[in-house]
């Protein structure tokens, strides 16, 4: 009984010490319940939470961490060549300068188990130029009237720098990285020299333009010469989700990879789109990077 | 433990004051921060209108609920609602400056009831950078450092250099002015990234509660920065 049921002491009557020792030892009670509580009396992060005693009840798992060179005046910045090679090299991992910065997810790793997500949210200031004298070619121009039955050669501005997940799936030695589902290195045989990855597999795919290309038309025709525009300096961001609807999936790190240049191709034999190397201006192509943020956050969705 | 008055009465005494307020002293101790497990009833009991509905705050739009917090704000297409970062605040387009002013209406303060949570802050927003083609008074002198950083920051301003990694900058690439047509900047806004489109997302962990800021900050080396569309959003979750 949590309800207290007793007359209260009326005037005149006479009150002795059973009496006045039961209006206290009431107070006794070991069945407490929804007669003692009022109407919002609880807020939810009251109530005990499942799993661990700290993390547990939405969130079980978060990290932050730097990465890339954190110089935000861009003093000393990071910068790598285009990839000129074919077949093409592996991509470059995002780091300080002298190590990769990676995303440590302790020595046990962290499983994301059925009925949670991972969400990884990233950002990099970064800077896209080159040398010499406008040097792209190959798949990148179109070729504009310049009246007269001529033609003005325009870039087309889709020449660009792509920058993906790896994660590490085997050990803590964080020396087993592979990219994260439903992404490609930008290294598979399409067609005869061509590689690339379709776009069904750049799923954690962020692009930065590689060079800005303009003409200005007039009455319809360019017959003025393009001007050449650095991209110049911008932040870059990516997010990333990894839903777990079954099983579970052990995660030691993550990393953040890249390489150029890339340019928008449509692969007639498979009849897809996909993002290919250009490797005929790849060599005079140069990405300049600083610092950024990774972060990571395993939830419960059920 | 459950409540256990201090003083037994027995027939035949002196009732003293002090016996009596001594009961009622421990039972005001127990019913204040007293009540153990023991006292309450182990069966399920607890109903819906006992747990807190959420609530909402209309003018920075979050909503408060039992994991935490839910919310945004944002500007844009008929609501449209500028918010403008400048030089003429952060050091007046100083290179070798590096001052931090809060971008207008971002920033939330959020009461974190629970030890041990987590905190999202996502934003976006549509820069017009420039155009500015300013180098007298020890301003930046070429386009290279014609730059706004804006990004998220945790707490007070002077908390700002653990936040300088998420910055994300923006260019004004001007060098001159046309005198002909087309007239005005050399370089057109389109082509040059001086119509900037960026987003992120701060991740920070919350280990005591209290009330925290979360917002937008910004660091210019540009005259005019006019942040045409914009949204911030927070989720805090209650680990």
């Amino acid at each position: 009984m949590s309800r207290i049921i007793r007359p209260a002491v009326q005037d005149g009557e006479s009150i002795d010490a059973t009496d006045l020792n039961t209006r206290f030892s009431d107070y006794n009670q070991t069945d407490l319940n929804a007669f003692n509580h009022r109407n919002a009396a609880y807020d939810l992060p009251q109530f005990d939470r499942p799993g661990a005693s700290t993390f547990g009840f939405i969130g079980k798992y978060q990290n932050s961490i730097t990465i890339g060179k954190n110089d935000y005046k861009h003093t000393s910045s990071v910068t790598v060549s285009g990839t000129a090679t074919t077949p093409p090299a592996a991509p470059y991992v995002v780091g300080d300068g002298v190590n990769p910065t990676v995303m440590s997810f302790g020595i046990l790793g962290q499983a994301v188990a059925a009925n949670e997500v991972l969400r990884v949210y990233w950002d990099l200031s970064v800077y896209p130029h080159w040398i010499g004298s406008r040097p792209w070619s190959g798949y990148d121009y179109n070729l504009i009237s310049s009246g007269g039955g001529g033609s003005t050669a325009v870039g087309t501005n889709g020449s660009c720098w792509g920058f993906w997940l790896q994660w590490d799936i085997t050990s803590n030695a964080l020396t087993n990285f592979v990219n994260v589902p439903q992404q490609g290195s930008f290294d598979t045989n399409l067609t005869g020299s061509i590689y690339g990855s379709p776009l069904s597999d750049t799923t954690a795919t962020s692009v930065v333009p590689a060079y800005i290309d303009r003409a200005i038309p007039d009455a319809g025709i360019v017959n003025s010469t393009p001007v050449q525009i650095a991209v110049g300096w911008r932040g870059i961001s990516g997010a990333w989700y990894y839903p777990k609807t079954s099983g579970s999936q052990t995660i030691f790190g993550l990393r953040l990879v890249f390489t150029g240049v890339l340019h928008p191709y449509y692969n007639a034999g498979t009849s897809s789109n996909a993002l290919v190397h250009d490797t005929s201006w790849a060599g005079d192509a140069r990405l300049s990077y600083n610092g950024g943020k990774m972060n990571a956050f395993i939830q419960r969705i059920g | 433990m459950s409540y256990t008055p201090p003083n037994t009465f027995t027939d035949g005494t002196v009732l003293t004051s002090a016996a009596l307020e001594g009961n009622s002293d421990a039972l005001r101790v127990y019913l204040h921060n007293g009540i153990a497990t023991g006292d309450v009833e182990n069966t399920q009991w607890i109903q819906t209108r006992h747990i807190q509905p959420p609530y909402y705050e209309p003018y920075t739009g979050v909503q408060h609920g039992v994991s935490g917090h839910h919310g945004g704000q944002w500007a844009g297409g008929v609501n449209i609602r500028l918010t403008f970062a400048t030089k003429y605040t952060t050091g007046g387009g100083r290179d070798a400056t590096s001052i931090f002013e809060r971008l207008s209406n971002t920033s939330f303060d959020i009461e974190v009831r629970q030890p041990n949570s987590i905190i999202l802050y996502h934003y976006w927003y549509e820069a017009e950078v420039g155009p500015d083609y300013s180098s007298g008074g020890g301003q930046v002198s070429t386009e290279e450092d014609r730059l706004v950083w804006i990004g998220p920051h945790l707490g007070k301003l002077d908390l700002v250099a653990s936040s300088l990694a998420s910055l994300q900058e923006a260019q004004n690439l001007q060098d001159a002015w046309n005198g002909t047509y087309p007239i005005g900047a050399v370089k057109s806004m389109p082509y040059t990234g001086g119509y900037a489109s960026r987003d992120g997302t701060l991740l920070d962990f919350r280990p005591n509660v209290g009330t925290n800021t979360y917002g937008l900050i910004y660091h210019s080396q540009i005259d005019r920065v006019a942040v045409v569309n914009w949204g911030v959003a927070i989720e805090v979750y209650y680990l």
